[in-house]
């Protein structure tokens, strides 16, 4: 029984909570309780208030699942609400500039498709980002983190961030290029 | 996280029906299409306007843009909302949806839609349609035109 629940998609798990069955959601608790404590330490520092956070994330989910649409990830949608949840947890914390306009998202940007990164270049770019993270403005901080740790894509953090999936590539470029001015800074 | 699991199966914790979700998706696509509506009614009344009184700027033309610019905003902010528009810079969008509202413009002003309408005589928006002849500037260019003559 474990085995074959174990083998599940998450969106067929969520698929059973949907039809009304509560312990398939202990799975996807199971999945992502480490993944987003791990997205939420990267914004956060109190890992009490990071748990707090991560179980409303999850109960937002629960109460939610049913607007999941079953053809898209699951993986983007509670890393949408876990983004939402941090992002005002944030805003009443340190009072974090809000972006009603941004450049980035109203431009088209021509220089930043996905292209794949050999592993020892993201491995360098994984300890530049835990060098400085706590340095960078927090919307280049969010793509960086989505993108070298948790492993998604552009179109994921896309549908994540509800940003153009061009602006996440010229954040993320951009981003680097700050982080090896500031290695080049305290060398 | 125990603690979650056990609310959930104490059911103190329900979903929400899917009825709720598909409830909101309706109103959202009403409430967009009502603000596209508003914006070609205001972008084909601005043309209107111009043809009527010869000028662009006025009181009431200024204070139609304005509503305008902030329904085309309404807009973005409800559109933003889908994958199909979100993947894509703002200004995509803002491009087609300032094009279908020119486009659509003088597509009504080609069929006197407005000109219907003020033949209807409605009370409630015929000083609104009086506006491009009684309007100050229109006024002081006529006065101009007479006393050259």
């Amino acid at each position: 029984m474990e085995e074959s629940s174990d083998q599940l998609t998450d969106e067929e798990i969520a698929k059973q909570v949907q039809q009304g069955q509560v312990e398939p959601f202990e799975l996807l608790v199971k999945r992502y309780q480490e993944k987003l404590t791990r997205y939420g330490r990267k914004f956060l520092s109190n890992n009490q208030d990071i748990e707090e956070i991560i179980q409303e994330v999850f109960i937002k989910s629960y109460v939610n699942i049913k607007s999941f649409d079953l053809s898209r990830k699951f993986s983007s949608w509670i890393y949408r609400i876990a983004h939402n949840e941090f992002v005002n947890a944030l805003r009443k914390r340190k009072r974090s500039p809000l972006y009603f306009f941004d450049l980035d998202v109203f431009l088209p940007h021509f220089v930043s498709k996905e292209t794949p990164e050999k592993d020892i270049e993201k491995k360098e770019a994984k300890e530049l980002i835990n060098r400085f993270l706590k340095k960078i403005d927090s919307k280049y901080r969010e793509v960086l983190v989505l993108y070298y740790f948790e492993d998604l894509s552009y179109k994921e953090i896309s549908d994540i961030l509800h940003i153009p999936i061009s602006t996440v590539g010229v954040r993320i470029k951009r981003a680097k290029n700050i982080m090896k001015s500031y290695c080049e800074k305290y060398e | 996280m125990n603690n979650i699991i056990e609310k959930l199966k104490s059911g103190k914790i329900e979903m929400r029906p899917k009825w709720h979700f598909a409830l909101r998706s309706i109103l959202l696509i009403l409430l967009t299409i009502l603000t596209l509506i508003l914006i070609l009614f205001l972008a084909s009344f601005l043309l209107f306007h111009l043809k009527r009184s010869g000028i662009f700027f006025g009181p009431l033309p200024f204070v139609m843009f304005l509503l305008m610019i902030v329904f085309v905003a309404l807009v973005e902010f409800l559109i933003n909302r889908y994958a199909v528009a979100y993947r894509k810079p703002v200004v995509y969008s803002l491009l087609i949806v300032v094009a279908l509202m020119v486009a659509m413009g003088l597509a009504i002003n080609k069929v006197h839609f407005h000109e219907k309408i003020e033949k209807r005589n409605l009370p409630m928006i015929k000083r609104f349609y009086d506006a491009p002849k009684k309007d100050p500037i229109r006024r002081d260019i006529e006065i101009n035109k007479r006393r050259r003559m």
